[in-house]
């Protein structure tokens, strides 16, 4: 049996740089509450902030 | 959904019924004196219309059919062999055609041809779907490390 109700959430770099607030997110997202996206411009944005 | 042929939409009531039937279910199962379970019609006097009788084994996947309708969810029930198609894929691991495309091109799902269009069975998507969740576990687990040792959850 497959589930299929699954959302879509953009996570923006402001969601992805506080530590614990990732972690809960991608932890959430891993679990299937919903699906996690973010581009390639928010990962660079990301990589900048933790410079 | 566009797998499903059949959808049945619930109300609450509906919904509270099906949970109730599926814990009676279950309880009944999990009774050691249960050696025989049946589903029986009654008439409105109380009396016996029809009585059918069900192997516990399919009472425990009818028991857990409704407890996910009961969550009022959408799911598929599926044959083993059951061939998709891109699109149908695609919406099973919750990602987009295109980069559906891109993982059977890669051959990390087989896939087979017919025609122009490309089918894959469910088996193998349900199995790429568990790889990816491993692979992402671990590389969480390698990005908490990561994080710590870089001090990232000192407050």
């Amino acid at each position: 049996m497959v589930p299929l109700d699954g959302f879509t959430v953009v996570l923006d770099a402001c969601a992805l740089f506080p530590t614990l607030v990732r972690d809960v997110l991608l932890t959430l997202a891993g679990h299937e509450f919903f699906n996690s996206k973010w581009s390639a411009r928010v990962l660079a944005e990301w990589t900048r902030l933790l410079e | 959904m566009t797998i499903t042929a059949d959808r049945v939409d619930l109300t609450d009531h509906d919904a509270e019924l099906l949970a109730q039937a599926s814990r009676l279910m279950s309880e009944a199962l999990d009774h050691p004196q249960a050696l025989r379970i049946a589903l029986v019609e009654q008439e409105a006097d109380g009396s016996e219309r029809a009585r059918l009788e069900v192997p516990p084994e399919s009472l425990r996947l009818l028991s857990q059919i409704l407890a996910l309708m009961a969550r009022q969810q959408t799911f598929v029930l599926y044959p083993e062999s059951s061939e998709l198609t891109t699109k149908q894929a695609a919406e099973v691991l919750g990602v987009s055609r295109p980069f559906l495309i891109r993982v059977l091109e890669a051959g990390e799902i087989p896939y087979r041809k017919v025609g122009r269009h490309r089918r894959v069975l469910m088996k193998d998507v349900l199995r790429y779907k568990q790889t990816t969740h491993v692979k992402r576990e671990a590389e969480m687990d390698e990005l908490v490390k990561i994080s710590e040792e870089m001090g990232g959850y000192d407050l």
